[in-house]
């Protein structure tokens, strides 16, 4: 028998309400006055060589605040992996540059 | 810009709106109704799903141009006058049918345009329906069961 109250009985989400009613108010709903936008520029082909970043005429766009690239991010470092395994000689996995934003 | 003029839950709005401005662009950008969500932008995802004249249209997939003059009903527009759930909403808090909440106002527009048609429908045919929407947390046997429980049947449905 399922129990309606006490320890071991199920307790009604609180949460539930907002999202049931269309306010539950995810990021994508937050629209501040003066929000600033961010837009991810990705490879426009499957496999290549990144040789340069030419940010000039993106700098130029209306309302454009700041063109990032991996420069900004020199000394960042990359994304860690979260678990480094070995395999099962011991010999750790190999783990590829996780940069920021690509590199050339 | 055109200005475009529809119901929305009730109430008329209008808003000058581009040829180009999408159905869930006007709701969320223009009306600050943000309970519709885009999920996918490409028609897949079903969380976008509102009524245009009592039929559930993904919002994602038709120019707000295209309901000018139509009956909006968004999940905004959803609970009953006295502010608590509908049947349909307290059905989905009862037997657990969100987590995160996202797909969940899509859920329940398409949950309210099957049982408008079809007020006591099989479980088979509730899976059917939900076909063209996305749930990436619940496993979809609780959202089913809230709706067989909404229609007021029996929701000892198989799996759980
Ligand atoms: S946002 Fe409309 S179907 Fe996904
Ligand atoms: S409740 Fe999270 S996507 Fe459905």
């Amino acid at each position: 028998m399922p129990k309606d109250h006490g320890i071991g009985a199920s307790s009604k989400r609180r949460e539930d309400i907002r999202f049931l009613t269309g306010t539950g108010n995810y990021t994508d709903d937050i629209n501040l006055r003066g929000q600033a936008h961010v837009v991810f520029v990705r490879s426009q082909v499957a496999h290549g060589r990144l040789n340069k970043v030419d940010t000039r005429d993106a700098e130029k766009m209306p309302g454009v605040i700041r063109v990032f690239t991996a420069k900004d991010f020199e000394g960042v470092g990359g994304i860690p992996c979260g678990w480094q395994i070995t395999d099962r000689a011991g010999k750790p996995m190999l783990e590829p540059k996780h940069p920021v934003l690509a590199e050339g | 810009m055109t200005k475009v003029t529809m119901i929305v839950n009730g109430k008329s709005v209008s808003a000058e709106t581009e040829g180009r401005t999408l159905l869930v662009q006007y709701l969320r950008e223009g009306l600050g109704l943000t309970g519709t969500h885009v999920g996918c932008d490409t028609s897949q995802c079903g969380a976008c799903v509102v009524h245009v004249n009592g039929e559930a249209v993904k919002s994602c997939t038709m120019f707000a141009a295209e309901a000018e003059g139509a009956e909006v009903t968004t999940i905004e527009g959803m609970a009953n006058p006295d502010g608590s759930l509908s049947v349909i909403q307290q059905a989905f808090q009862d037997h657990h049918g969100l987590q995160c909440g996202f797909c969940t106002p899509g859920m329940v527009m398409s949950a309210a345009a099957l049982l408008k048609d079809n007020p006591r429908p099989t479980e088979a045919e509730v899976r059917a329906y939900l076909e063209g929407n996305i749930c990436r947390c619940t496993g979809y046997h609780n959202i089913v069961k809230a709706i067989m429980a909404a229609s007021g049947q029996d929701v000892a449905i198989a799996a759980e």
